[in-house]
């Protein structure tokens, strides 16, 4: 028998209770299932109950504003006791992309999928004994234990598989294959076999009503990998032609956002597709469900009739819904501005057992018709057009730039220079620097002064974007003019202080990466400045620091002396050497190395050194080794060939030749030509473990060559007879 | 009366425990924090899994506090089982008692949490695991990789579990009080520096509560 209700206010009570039970495990599955339903993100902080509707505050659990197809959603129930089924359906539609209308459309059949069927219900007990007395304390326990299955709920939606599709869907801005929908009814239509055997399930504890009890329950497929965007090969491999990093683009450039990248794969890949009728949703998301449908309704007011959905409810069995026509059915349906005089939802509603609940008159659920929630509106296709990346001529590859820059090709993947606005900033803080380097004096530590260069370097370099410029520049001090006898030089009249981009900017060294990356400080002569350039090239040889001296004398060249921690091959610094011994310059700059290296025979490498001379930048490290008369390789012999090939040919050569501690036998014979020379007395100390008061000596001998070099007009090479002067000492001095 | 909820782990790893006490902690929390919440989704860093927390900043700077207690522990004392007690109660003013207005505890419900704490123990246990990811050979990264796999399935039963009996027990809850968020009282409790102390506390709250169910 049934629980007597023993006034009307009990019976509202209690189908107030039922029908928000309904409605608030409606809205917590689908906010949890379909993307479309997603709430704002939010800190989970409760906001202040000013700002949470009463209608909200059921069973305790906020869920943020309900949908505005939610809210428009007219659940009628005829009858509370029917069930409400809730099917969640991974439509899979299979893409054949089609060419008409110059547009590209992808079309195909779309498959449906049921991964989950939620059916809510209270079921009513007739058998019941009759219990009579307060159901007060009853409807409280009820609802108390409806929170706590509430919460279940809410944990067990983001632990099923489904939800993890949900979360793909939801946070993927790519065109998709697969889309969620849902449909409600009051009846699910019975899986098949084979459905069966892929489905589990799992109920909830019933909570005992008053008549009854409720009832929540799942059938879910445990496995849905066929569904999973992550391993989705929908889409065929798509050659994109400038993609970032390639020749075309300025590897330097900060990668676009992963949603731009992404977007421009989309849109080339996969052209347009039908795109829902909402310009407000996702292009590439499959608006379903009911949303859908109404918001095909919205459009179409007098459109066709939804289709009829297998075995679900149907609106025209109920005669309030009895209409002439079924397009004004339709209407009546799907108008969102149509004229609904009960809302589902009525504002006041609260929950019975907080304090600022109020009593409220019942309101119905109408039924949205289920037919209605199968129904997606096919729009016509919109193509979306392929993504024009923004690609500034100016970072183009070197070799396809101005040839006022410079040619040589990128060391690194991210060796191409900045705008020269950047540019401009850069030079402030190498001027910075070489303020900052103006105090220090010769015979300054070596330590104190590779400490504070060090440091310096690093932070302008991360100064400037985060990218490793290196820049040293020596300021547009005057003093350091120099005399300059080649016309090889004339890169620098090129140079514009404001306009000189880095053409090896690069990104900060990162340590953790097991690669070695490509640093490369510049070092240039201008006429106001010296600008010097270290390259670390990819394996051969870490930069540790340059200690930048000044000189007294306004017409000294300012020695530097650059402490290579580490390397891994000789082309870099033989490279280094020749380029700066091709300089010619008139002036010995000290070029400390804390490690081995030989050169070869540096004729033959004059011409190329001299065509990058000729390019905007040049390096400058000169070291009396070099001007020596090493040999260098005559790979270097590549005569007059264009800016390109030379700097091809130059790449391979570094990265072709051996390492350097492998090359003794030249090494010994540099050695000897190095005693033979008596100019370094500490050349052997180029094995030896580096200290600063080696370093320190070592720069005493560079400074006495340099004083030579400058006694001889600084044009001419060394040469070994020259080289056979007794040693100077640091005050050039003959010993 | 009260339940006993016994969890038992796997070994897991000290950057491990971090993230997996706070899923457990927080689910409980948000299971029993009955109170008016906005659930908010919390997307673990280490496994696929997300869960829920009831979105109280309290609550989250304790647990937060308690799991790097306990972590401090478990360096201390490595090569030994670990456990996390969560507990609920009522207090009752005991007026019975003339001489003292003591307020007594009625724990209506505990969780244990057993961690099995790998036992080589990281001198950094907030070095980033992908760090120790590389510090391994390939067949250590496979065993890891299988490992890892074998935890989140784990986890993912545990969560399974809790929501199970939350959903199967209801009876004993008390009343909920009409506030927001956490809505009952509750304790987090960790192993002290002596473990046969922690003993003791726990076996004198098992005299107090009564007899107790031991739930696997």
């Amino acid at each position: 028998m049934d629980v007597q209700l023993n006034s009307s206010s009990d019976y509202v009570r209690f189908e107030r209770i039922i029908s928000q039970f309904l409605l608030k495990a409606l809205h917590l599955i689908l906010e949890s299932r379909i993307p479309s339903f997603k709430p704002r993100e939010h800190s989970g902080e409760l906001l202040s109950d000013s700002r949470v509707k009463n209608s909200d505050k059921w069973f305790n659990l906020v869920l943020g504003d309900r949908p505005a197809t939610l809210e428009k959603l007219q659940f009628w129930h005829r009858n509370l006791m029917d069930p409400m089924v809730i099917d969640i359906i991974v439509v899979h539609r299979e893409l054949k992309s089609s060419s008409g209308n110059d547009r590209e459309v992808l079309e195909g059949a779309a498959v449906e999928t049921v991964i989950e069927r939620w059916i809510v219900q209270y079921e009513s007990h007739r058998s019941m004994p009759m219990q009579h007395g307060d159901n007060s304390l009853l409807y409280k326990k009820m609802y108390q234990k409806s929170i706590v299955l509430f919460r279940c709920l809410c944990s067990m939606m983001r632990l099923l598989p489904a939800y993890r599709i949900f979360k793909q869907l939801s946070s993927s801005n790519q065109l998709c294959d697969i889309d969620i929908i849902y449909k409600v009814s009051s009846f699910g239509h019975p899986f098949s076999r084979e459905e069966e055997k892929l489905m589990k399930q799992y109920s909830f504890n019933s909570i005992e009503a008053v008549n009854g009890r409720l009832c929540v329950s799942v059938s879910y497929r445990s496995n849905l990998s066929d569904f999973d965007l992550e391993d989705s090969a929908s889409f065929p491999p798509v050659i994109i032609p400038d993609y970032v990093g390639s020749p075309a683009t300025d590897p330097m450039r900060a990668f676009p956002s992963m949603d731009k990248v992404s977007r421009a794969t989309s849109f080339s890949s996969r052209g347009g597709r039908p795109s829902s009728s909402m310009p407000s949703e996702r292009p590439h998301s499959w608006s379903g469900g009911i949303h859908g449908a109404a918001a095909f309704m919205e459009n179409h007011p007098f459109g066709g009739s939804p289709p009829v959905h297998r075995g679900s409810f149907m609106p025209q069995d109920d005669p309030a819904f009895q209409t002439s026509s079924q397009g004004q059915r339709v209407h009546n349906y799907g108008n969102p501005r149509g004229h609904y005089k009960t809302s589902s939802y009525d504002e006041s509603l609260s929950p019975p057992f907080s304090p600022s609940s109020s009593p409220s008159a019942p309101t119905y659920f109408l039924s949205h018709s289920p037919s209605q929630s199968r129904f997606r509106p096919e729009s016509a296709p919109v193509a979306i057009p392929r993504a024009v990346l923004n690609r500034s001529p100016r970072y183009l590859s070197p070799n396809l730039s101005d040839p006022s820059r410079q040619s040589l090709p990128p060391l690194s993947l991210k060796s191409m220079g900045p705008e020269p606005s950047s540019h401009g900033s850069s030079c402030p803080s190498g001027n910075r620097l070489s303020r900052k380097l103006e105090a220090l004096r010769p015979g300054e530590s070596y330590g104190e002064a590779h400490q504070s260069f060090g440091s310096k370097v690093s932070k302008d370099g991360k100064d400037e974007s985060g990218r490793f410029s290196g820049l040293l520049s020596s300021g547009s001090s005057p003093h350091r003019a120099f005399s300059r006898t080649s016309s090889r030089l004339s890169f620098q009249d090129e140079l514009d202080v404001d306009d000189f981009s880095l053409p090896f900017d690069v990104d900060d060294v990162d340590t953790s990466d097991s690669q070695a990356r490509i640093l490369m400080a510049k070092f240039q002569w201008i006429p106001s400045g010296f600008r010097v350039c270290l390259m670390e090239l990819q394996g051969f040889v870490t930069i540790h620091t340059v200690i930048f001296s000044s000189t007294s004398s306004p017409d000294a060249l300012p020695n530097f002396l650059v402490k290579i921690m580490s390397y891994r091959g000789g082309p870099v610094l033989r490279t280094l050497a020749f380029w700066a011994s091709c300089l010619d310059y008139a002036f010995a700059a000290a070029f400390g190395v804390s490690a081995t290296y030989s050169f070869r025979s540096r004729a033959s490498v004059s011409s190329l050194a001299t065509e990058i001379c000729d390019d905007t930048w040049g390096f400058l490290i000169q070291s009396l080794d070099a001007r020596k008369g090493g040999e260098f390789d005559s790979a270097f012999s590549l005569g007059r060939k264009s800016q390109d090939a030379a700097v091809g040919a130059l790449v391979r050569m570094l990265r072709t030749a051996p390492p350097l501690r492998q090359d003794s036998s030249i090494y010994s014979t540099h050695s000897q030509s190095i005693q033979q020379e008596g100019d370094f007395g500490t050349s052997t100390g180029f094995f030896m473990p580096r200290k600063a008061a080696d370093a320190l000596e070592e720069l005493k001998s560079y400074r006495e060559m340099k004083d030579l070099l400058l006694s001889k007009s600084g044009n001419r090479v060394v040469s070994r007879e020259d080289a056979q002067a007794p040693p100077l000492d640091i005050k050039g001095t003959k010993i | 009366m009260s339940f006993f909820q016994c969890l038992f782990w796997k070994e897991v790893e000290h950057f491990e425990i971090r993230e997996i006490l706070r899923c457990i902690l927080h689910t409980i929390m948000f299971h029993r924090a009955l109170g008016l919440v906005r659930p908010k989704d919390v997307d673990m860093e280490i496994f696929d899994i997300t869960y829920v927390q009831c979105g109280d900043v309290e609550l989250e700077k304790k647990i937060d506090e308690k799991i790097e207690q306990f972590i401090c522990w478990v360096e201390k004392h490595p090569n030994k089982k670990s456990q996390v007690c969560l507990s609920f109660y009522e207090v009752k003013n005991n007026k019975n008692m003339w001489f003292s207005n003591k307020v007594e505890r009625l724990y209506w419900e505990q969780w244990y949490i057993n961690l099995n704490v790998a036992q080589h123990p990281r001198a950094n246990s907030s070095k980033s695991h992908l760090s120790k990811v590389l510090d391994a050979g390939d067949g250590a990264l496979e065993e890891r990789s299988a490992r890892r796999v074998a935890l989140e399935v784990t986890l993912r039963e545990v969560l399974f579990q809790i929501i199970k009996f939350v959903n199967e027990k209801k009876d004993h809850i008390p009343p909920i009080p009409g506030r927001e968020g956490i809505s009952f009282p509750y304790e987090i409790n960790i192993p002290s520096s002596s473990d046969t102390t922690f003993g003791i506390d726990m076996f004198k709250r098992m005299l107090q509560t009564g007899h107790p169910t031991m739930l696997s």
